[in-house]
């Protein structure tokens, strides 16, 4: 039986394998013929409007496409912003690490610096492959300026910060080869920011003053001029910093909002104060920084620590410093101070969220306790604490401002001021008095005028007006005061009253916890970064920063 | 419902359906049908209607065999009730025929003319009991084995007959009964191995006709090891081959196999191609007991058959297959319970709030004194978490076999169920297989073979999977509380192994394989046969992570809940003709072989996920909130074609050559690169078959030199390696929209083809003492060229980089295989030592370039080599710090910091200054120099005794993040570092860890010979002991034998390395902890065959 089975079907079988395998085998060569199943293939692209919107949207994107902002260390992104401020002494970071890009022990192997290094590369390749190949797309001539505009100034950005921050850095302008990528040498700085100027002056004048509310985001002139505006302080081009604020101010496209604690939250994300935004939505492009932020209390990381020293810049509601304010209380140094304390740093046993006071007892079994890290201030960031947002912190879709309206009337009044030009109270007032009068925030009018009195007004005004924001390291290396501010012991919170009898924690004359010589900046060293050792050794052309 | 239970009631249903059919077989077994009830009605009955009433009753078949019984016979005497053997028995009684019952046939046969028993005993050549040899009357289905005292007993032999003795080993005896009642066989060991057969690409050979380098290890090597995956098989089995598992992770515990060093450093990979049945597969889609043997094709005359995968080694895997004879039943179990083989010990709370500094002096007494222990607790959180788990392991193997002259067949059951360390985490095997194989006609023969099996695995999880739960154990300090009086949880971060082991997250793998082939081969005239051969192999799976929501504690909440579903299939369709012809003119033998192959691999994913589910026991899509729903997918496909030919000459059996080559095409290159020609050629010469040799070294059993040369490829990088793509996926919002967003993320070599592997192989064979000393020598050299590899690339480029074909690495090195069985005494022994050592070197890295940092690799040194600073012992104070070089990084004041050297500066010479671009210089290699292994074996009587010794040597291993720095990132400290630490009241320059601060900071620590040591290790892989119980014991219980046996698995290890740390488990040592530690177990079972 079994045999009458096989014996009519098996030859069949037979035949079928020796058809496929044998007589199949000679001809068809499309078994080769495999193409990749879920990307696009460069042959194809380029060549519709819609292509073009597809690779712009690349170049805005700064991450990875599954990671979000799970990456940091970029000119771009929230986290990497406030971790700036970290290193310009604002306060600390739980592991430390931006701590250590000023406290005298960086080198070309710290992690932090090759991230910065490469992710700009990353974003201005992005940028230089799209400005390749737009040419070859048939569209709307003027959309397509527009968005060549847009592409050159992300790039103009990147190199702005490349050179501000590392000095002479390669100037790369279109995609290059292995070989070219492993062998080009530095552009001095000066070439890289005269390159950068160009591009941000050619597409200032391409791109459209205010978008539509569905193009919110992309690039305007302003963020251009903005850009522009650090660019030419950072050079000390006073008078053409001038020039380029002034226009902004003149477009009359930007406002001071009156609020400020709110301006920070996702509902007004999409207000007349930002210039620059990095723009996120929840649930598919979420930003992380809130984790980062939050205290333990409230389900975040306390991440960070502030220090005493930025608080101590909060001037009293009067408008003068804590050390000469008759309404300062060594006692109770929290009160009277300027809104803007509240609603920068979260300070125990006072700062509220959601209507609960945060609190860091040691003794009690709070999230926060103090002294639960060795490098907990006690502080924590308040700054970006949205009470109106529910969800998860890691997926949070708030905007985060890079340029704000402020900066560029603190911005115009600087350089005014450093070009040597007279300044009077109209200037004041159509300044640094619209910033810090805004109705939230309400500090008394600034009247001094006298050069070096009103550069520390504006210097103070610059710290506690954008903390947290990123531009701290910034001003103080433009400024010249790294080393002189970043040098020396650090403070938190205020444990006692009566420093003379308490001993539980190590706290200075006046009751606040001594954190320790956490910062030594080197001066002639650290005003630059060190080039990423690892990219040293695969390109024997790139030369060292004096000092690493 | 609970999936636990779910996953139970599955395992319920099949071992009921193997029960049953268990029983089933059972029933149909000859013996019992004898004895069930017949009754016979009626009076008069012809033989024909008692037949009737038989069959009806029994539901066998009667048939004939002998045509001369009459049917309409008249029954005489009277048959009522009886047994069936009875009724048989009386029916056929005044006939001349017998009866025999078949499966459910009774089938009529011709009684014999005198039929009688015989017995006798069966010893080896130097007299001692051979157990479990087969005797069979030749040419019927009467057959048994030996005892423990290697007797036999035969009813009902005819005479004249013919028994057939054998056993594996030894000369097979057919021995003519005559008058004898009585009779004792001496077998003679096979010392000549003359017929032992190796596994080859398409083919078999004999091993005396081998050219090329081929290791053999069989079943036997095998039986009863708590194997998990079939990769841990090899350890220590085979030379030339180095076996390391890196994690104990149930379902992932493979091992990771390395035939004759590391070829290459590219994503092309070092894993060697395996093929299960002459199927492409994975090592681990192989049931470990279906393992009949496996062999490993180690150089190119061997391997060049299978030409553009072959660069690494080829590893051929056959699994059982059924023999004729009658059905045999085997059953083979073992029981038995894991333990992690390393763990390290932190210190307890109080200990480490005094070192870490910050605690009051009455925090720490709360401590010591455990008084409070929600908030002043003594938790070892890695401890604790590593012994949750019962490490309960069992397997179950159920093999039936049989067969008749033209058919066989075998059908196999497995279950394997591993408890890990950790609680919840569970991995369970179904292993299924049927191997059939016909002789349709005399010249058409059928193979087929199907494979299957299904597997589920279970894990707990924290925010990451288990293995980063484990890890992140490691972190957190035993001040930290795990559950609290208060219900509420210590944590640190988002770290709490406590918490999140009660919580409702976890992970759930399940996969499905099915591996099936068919062969047809047909003998068109003599000697030239024509095959063809299709397999299919086909995989899916899918996997679930659910993180649920969590409340730590008033403050912490971990949430939203949220699935995770990824799911995916695989298949590979193989289409294989083979032509194949032998021919013997005179002394001149010849084998020519020619064929075809075709494979085409497709491969799609889908990932899904969704939060927010309504509460923490839904665990499907749909239950989730579609507010944050997300959903990937992809696929790749690759094809190759081949066509690959073989001609094999020996003259005499003395010389013998061969040759291989291979024509491959493949999709994964562009059209100018995609075929390429793979030949090697071989010789060997049997020295021993030599007049001069045979006549005055009649000492030397076997002497053959081999030599060979060949060519191999590795084409096994990603699918689409030449073609520009743009990645989509770069999304970005404006206007608070998403704005899809598209990017060119990777330079693409649009000139790209393979690796080329060229080996050289020189070896000898030889055999004296009468085979009982054996040994293989092999002397290799062995070169890939075109390595692929993507280079390190500039981050200027801001681009990844395809692989390119730009390295050259060499391997040399030699392996010995020796062999030895004597007898002590009574006591049968062997012994068989493997040894193997590689010399690796990477020649030629592409662009003149001397060395490549970032990948570790520099020209002149073996792949794997750690680059770093020299430590030269610890500063002592400030004054050793102000006369020393200076250093990288901030030295501690008053010392206690590393010293790294100063090797040299800018002009060639020691500077004054430590850094990296001139004092740093490869210190290490973790790649292991020599692999060793030996088996020894003892049987004496009824008593087995076998121990496998697996050793990797030459090596170091360098330890990072919370495993080497004490109070890393928040993290705890370990015994060895607070005893071992550099302290100011003790500041000893060579003390073992450097002085302990409150924080660490990982670039304080860069990679340096101060965090490397020696990781080599000498591992008790295998210790089993058994007994087989005496055949008189067995036989009251129709069992043909019944061994018990305890065997352990990964018993115990000598080594240098780190306290608390096997040096075999996969560490990284970046910021990134994940592990889980492999584990050591003891088994007790037992083997059944009937």
């Amino acid at each position: 039986m079994k045999n009458k089975y096989f014996n009519s079907i098996i030859p069949k079988i037979w035949i079928v394998l020796v058809l496929l395998g044998v007589v199949n085998s000679g001809c068809n060569d499309n078994l080769f013929d495999k193409q990749p199943l879920d990307s696009v293939s460069d042959a194809t692209f380029w060549k519709t409007e819609s292509d073009a919107t597809l690779a712009l949207s690349g170049c805005y994107r700064s991450r990875n496409k599954d990671w979000g902002e799970w990456t940091s260390d970029d000119f771009w992104t929230p986290w990497s912003l406030v971790q700036m401020d970290i290193m310009a002494g604002n306060g600390a970071e739980k592991e430390g690490n931006p701590d250590k890009i000023t406290d005298g022990t960086l080198n070309s192997t710290n992690g932090m610096i090759s991230d910065y290094w490469g992710h700009s590369y990353k974003r201005i390749t992005a940028c230089n492959n799209f400005l390749e190949h737009i040419d070859q797309i048939t569209m709307d001539a003027s959309k397509k300026s527009i968005m060549v505009a847009e592409v050159r100034t992300i790039r103009a950005f990147e190199y702005f910060n490349m050179a501000f921050y590392f000095g002479d850095v390669p100037l790369i302008q279109k995609v290059l080869t292995v070989g070219e990528a492993n062998s080009v040498t530095r552009a001095p700085r000066a070439d890289v920011w005269a390159f950068a100027e160009t591009e941000l002056k050619e597409s200032a004048a391409a791109l459209p003053l205010t978008r539509p509310d569905a193009e919110n985001g992309r690039i305007t002139e302003g963020a251009a001029l903005a850009i522009l505006g650090r660019l030419q302080m950072a050079e000390q081009k006073w008078t053409a910093a001038v020039a380029t604020y002034k226009t902004i101010i003149d477009n009359n496209t930007y406002i001071i909002d009156p609020k400020f604690r709110e301006l920070f939250w996702e509902a007004n994300e999409q207000n007349k104060e930002f210039i620059l935004t990095s723009q996120y939505k929840e649930d598919v492009y979420q930003q992380v920084v809130l984790q980062f932020i939050y205290p333990e209390m409230f389900n975040g990381w306390h991440q960070f620590s502030p220090y005493n020293e930025l608080v101590k810049d909060f001037e009293c509601t009067d408008g003068k410093t804590i050390d000469v304010s008759p309404l300062y209380d060594k006692n109770n140094p929290y009160n009277n101070r300027d809104p803007r304390l509240d609603a920068s740093v979260l300070i125990p046993d006072r700062g509220k969220f959601r209507g609960v006071t945060y609190t860091t007892n040691p003794t009690s079994g709070d999230a926060d306790k103090f002294g639960k890290y060795p490098v907990w201030s006690g502080y924590c960031i308040s700054k970006f604490m949205d009470e109106g947002f529910n969800g998860n912190l890691m997926n949070y879709g708030g905007n985060w401002p890079i340029i704000r309206y402020a900066e560029v009337l603190l911005s115009y009044l600087e350089s005014k001021l450093e070009s040597g030009a007279t300044i009077d109270q109209t200037l004041l007032d159509q300044t640094i008095n619209k910033v810090r009068g805004r109705a939230a925030v309400n500090m008394p009018a600034v009247t001094i005028t006298d050069p070096t009195e009103l550069r520390k007004i504006v210097r103070r005004e610059r710290r506690v007006e954008f903390a947290w924001e990123g531009l701290r390291y910034y001003d103080i290396l433009r400024w010249g005061i790294a080393a002189d501010v970043l040098n020396g012991t650090y403070h938190g919170m205020k444990l006692t009253n009566d420093p003379a009898n308490y001993t539980t924690y190590p706290v200075d004359a006046e009751g606040y916890f001594v954190m320790g010589k956490t910062r030594a900046f080197k001066k002639g060293v650290n005003e630059l970064w060190p080039i990423p050792q690892s990219e040293r050794d695969i390109n024997k052309n790139l030369t060292q920063n004096t000092g690493y | 419902m609970n999936l636990i239970t779910q996953n139970q009631m599955n395992r319920l249903q099949l071992l009921t359906k193997m029960l049953f059919l268990f029983i089933f077989i059972l029933s149909t077994q000859a013996g019992r049908a004898q004895n069930q009830k017949i009754t016979l009605v009626g009076t008069d009955l012809t033989l024909r209607s008692a037949f009737n009433q038989i069959e009806k009753q029994t539901q066998m078949t009667i048939d004939y065999e002998d045509f001369s019984l009459d049917p309409n016979k008249k029954i005489s005497g009277t048959v009522s009730t009886d047994k069936l053997g009875d009724v048989m028995t009386q029916l056929l009684k005044e006939t001349n025929c017998n009866y025999i019952i078949r499966g459910s046939h009774i089938v009529i046969t011709s009684r014999p003319k005198i039929s009688k028993g015989i017995s006798g005993t069966i010893t080896d050549e130097k007299g001692i009991a051979m157990i479990g040899v087969s005797v069979l009357v030749k040419g019927t289905q009467n057959g048994t084995i030996t005892d423990v005292n290697g007797k036999f007993m035969l009813d009902n032999v005819n005479s004249p007959s013919t028994l057939t003795v054998s056993y594996i080993g030894y000369l097979s005896k057919s021995i003519a009964i005559g008058g004898k009642t009585k009779i004792d066989i001496i077998l003679a060991e096979d010392t000549k191995a003359l017929d032992e057969v190796v596994v080859v690409g398409y083919g078999t050979q004999k091993k005396i006709n081998l050219t090329g380098s081929v290791g053999t290890v069989s079943a036997k090597d095998l039986e009863n090891r708590p194997i998990t995956q079939a990769s841990q098989a090899l350890a220590g089995l085979a030379s030339g081959v180095t076996v390391s598992q890196g994690s104990g992770r149930p379902g992932a515990d493979g091992s990771d196999i390395k035939i004759r060093g590391l070829g290459t450093f590219s994503g092309a990979g070092t894993s060697p191609l395996v093929l299960i049945d002459g199927l492409a597969g994975d090592i681990n889609d192989v049931d470990p007991n279906a393992i009949k043997s496996i062999s490993v094709l180690k150089d190119a005359a061997s391997a060049s058959i299978y030409g553009t995968r072959a660069a690494n080694g080829v590893i051929l895997i056959e699994t059982k297959r059924g023999e004729k004879g009658k059905l045999q039943v085997s059953y083979n179990n073992y029981v038995g319970w894991q333990k992690v083989t390393e763990l390290p010990q932190f210190l307890d709370s109080w200990e480490y709030a005094t070192l870490k500094g910050g605690y009051t002096d009455a925090q720490i007494a709360k401590y010591k004194d455990g008084s409070d222990p929600d908030n002043y607790p003594n938790v070892p959180h890695l401890k604790n978490l590593l012994s949750t788990g019962s490490g309960f392991q069992t397997s179950h193997n159920l093999n039936f076999s049989g067969g008749d002259e033209n058919n066989s067949y075998l059908f196999s059951l497995g279950y394997l169920d591993q408890n890990y360390v950790v609680a919840k985490d569970k991995f369970e095997q179904y292993n299924l297989g049927l191997n059939f194989d016909s002789k349709i006609k005399e010249n058409l023969r059928l193979k087929v073979d199907l494979k299957g099996y299904s597997r589920n695995t279970n894990e707990p999880r924290s925010t990451g999977d288990m293995n980063a739960m484990i890890g992140f154990a490691v972190r957190e300090p035993n001040t930290i509380a795990g559950k609290k009086s208060d219900g509420t949880w210590g944590y640190q971060d988002d770290y709490a192994p406590e918490a999140w082991m009660s919580s409702e997250s976890f992970t759930n793998n399940r996969s499905k394989n099915f591996l099936g082939g068919m062969e047809l081969s047909w003998e068109l005239i003599k000697g030239l046969t024509l095959s063809g051969k299709a397999g299919y192999k086909y995989n899916n799976y899918t996997n679930k992570w659910y993180q649920s929501t969590f409340v730590f504690d008033a403050n912490k909440t971990y949430g939203p809940n949220s699935l995770n579903v990824n799911s995916g299939d695989n298949s590979l369709l193989t289409l294989q003709s083979l032509l194949q012809y032998n021919k013997k003119i005179g002394k001149h033998n010849f084998t020519v072989l020619a064929g075809y192959s075709q494979e085409s691999y497709k491969e799609e994913w889908n990932q899904a996920s969704r939060d927010n589910f309504p509460n923490d026991a839904l665990y499907e899509l749909n239950a989730g909130a579609m507010t944050n729903m997300q959903a990937y997918g992809s696929g790749s496909e690759w094809a190759l074609r081949s066509y690959f030919g073989r001609i094999n000459y020996d003259f005499d059996g003395k010389y013998l050559f061969e040759a291989n080559a291979r024509y491959d095409g493949t999709s994964r290159f562009p059209k100018n690169n995609r075929w390429g020609l793979f030949p090697s050629v071989s010789a060997g010469w049997r020295i021993s078959e030599e007049p001069f040799l045979k006549e005055n070294a009649s000492w030397i059993n076997n002497m053959k030199l081999r030599v060979s040369w060949g060519k191999l490829g590795n084409q096994n990088i990603s699918s689409y390696p030449y073609q520009f793509v743009l990645g989509t996926g770069y999304n970005y919002t404006f206007g608070g929209t998403l704005a899809s967003g598209i990017k060119l993320a990777q330079l693409p070599n649009t000139d790209v083809r393979w690796e080329t592997t060229a080996v050289s192989d020189i070896g000898l064979d030889f055999s004296i003492l009468k085979d009982q000393l054996s040994m293989t020598i092999d002397y290799f050299n062995k070169t890939t060229n075109d390595i692929l590899y993507p280079k390190s690339v500039s981050m200027v480029l801001g681009l990844g980089t395809a692989e390119y074909n730009a390295g050259e690495v060499n391997n040399k090195g030699f392996e010995v295989v020796l062999n030895y069985h004597t007898y002590i005494g009574k006591v049968k022994i062997g012994v068989s030592p493997n040894f193997s050592y590689i010399k690796n070197k990477v020649v030629k890295l592409g662009d003149g370039l001397q060395q490549d940092i970032g990948k570790g690799l520099f020209v002149g040194q073996p792949i794997g080599a750690i680059y770093g600073y020299v430590a030269d012992g610890l500063f002592k104070n400030d004054a050793d710090i102000a006369s020393y070089a200076s250093q990288p990084y901030t030295p501690y004041v008053g010392g206690g910091s590393i010293r790294y050297k100063d090797i040299s500066g800018p002009d060639g010479v020691p500077d004054g200054k430590v850094d990296a671009t001139y004092d740093r210089k490869v210190i290490g290699c973790t790649t292991p120099k020599y692999s060793y292994g030996a088996t020894l074996t003892a049987d004496y009587k009824g008593f087995d005794f076998s121990l496998l010794l697996q050793g990797l040597g030459g090596y170091q291993e360098q330890m990072g993040s919370y495993m080497a720095f004490a109070f890393y990132n928040g993290g705890n400290i370990q015994r060895w570092q607070a005893d071992g630490a550099w302290t100011t009241a003790n500041p000893n320059p060579n003390a073992v860890y450097p002085k302990i601060t409150g924080g660490v900071n990982m670039s304080e620590y860069p990679t340096s010979t101060f965090f490397m040591k020696n990781a080599s290790f000498l591992r008790v892989k295998n210790l089993q002991v058994g007994y087989t119980i005496p055949k008189g014991i067995t036989k009251k219980f129709k069992l043909d034998n019944l061994r018990i046996f305890y065997s352990g698995q990964n018993l115990f290890s000598f080594n240098h390395f780190y306290t608390g740390w096997d040096p075999e488990m996969y560490q990284n040592t970046g910021d990134s902890p994940s592990f889980s530690p492999i584990t050591a177990i003891n088994t007790f079972g037992v083997n059944i065959r009937f």
